[in-house]
């Protein structure tokens, strides 16, 4: 199973790439850990998770078709 | 209670005053409007060390924020007595002293319509997935910070 999981703001700095493709992560905590360890500079960062476009505060499974994306403090306007 | 079927349109680069004039005109033919509130927000030049913001770069979760918004829109529409809402935020490059936010708020009495308004562009700094990245004039970027990071604090 492969998600697609979306970067934004600052992230992108940290990340180097708007989109990072995934296998083998089931749930949002093992995608965090996924991504923490490849990324380590992601351990002091803050964010927040969507899943599907609404922010998740607890562990959710992740399906093939999940979008997902990590999103630093919102600074519009 | 009328509403526009999308409350939110994204404009590439900076939003021309003329653009702001024309909702006004459109909306000239509902005369039970009493009262408009408008907010717009302008790139300012802030200091970054010896250094200073030159424009900024707006990115946004498109998607995200287009139901972010629809959600807004239930939420002001049914706390206010008002008869439309309007948004314009900037994608792309603005540069300082251009506008990049526009908030207009239709109401017959100018309470709704002020009150309505402050909390629209409150909850837009603080709910919508949107992003600036302020360019300096020296060199180099840094993120902008909103005072009001809602959702970020735990």
């Amino acid at each position: 199973m492969e998600i697609s999981v979306f970067f934004f703001g600052q992230l992108t700095d940290i990340i180097g790439s708007r989109q990072v493709r995934l296998s083998d992560v089931s749930d949002t905590d093992a995608l965090e850990n996924t991504l923490k360890a490849r990324y380590p500079m992601l351990r002091q960062s803050k964010y927040v998770i969507a899943v599907n476009r609404k922010i998740i505060r607890e562990k959710m499974d992740l399906t093939s078709n999940a979008e997902v994306a990590l999103l630093p403090p919102f600074s519009g306007g | 209670m009328k509403r526009l079927n999308k409350l939110i349109f994204f404009n590439q680069g900076a939003i021309p005053a003329t653009r702001i004039a024309d909702i006004i005109q459109h909306h000239g033919s509902d005369i039970s409007i009493g009262a408009y509130s408008i907010f717009l927000g302008q790139v300012r030049a802030d200091l970054a060390g010896n250094d200073q913001v030159s424009a900024i770069s707006y990115t946004a979760y498109e998607d995200m924020a287009l139901e972010k918004m629809e959600a807004i829109g239930d939420a002001i529409f049914e706390k206010y007595a008002i008869t439309g809402m309007e948004v314009i935020h900037s994608l792309g490059e603005v540069a300082t002293g251009e506008i990049c936010l526009c908030v207009v708020l239709t109401a017959a009495h100018r309470k709704a319509a002020m009150d309505a308004c402050s909390e629209t562009v409150e909850l837009i700094k603080s709910e919508l997935p949107i992003w600036g990245k302020e360019h300096l004039t020296k060199e180099g970027h840094q993120w902008k910070i909103n005072t009001t990071n809602g959702k970020h604090h735990t």
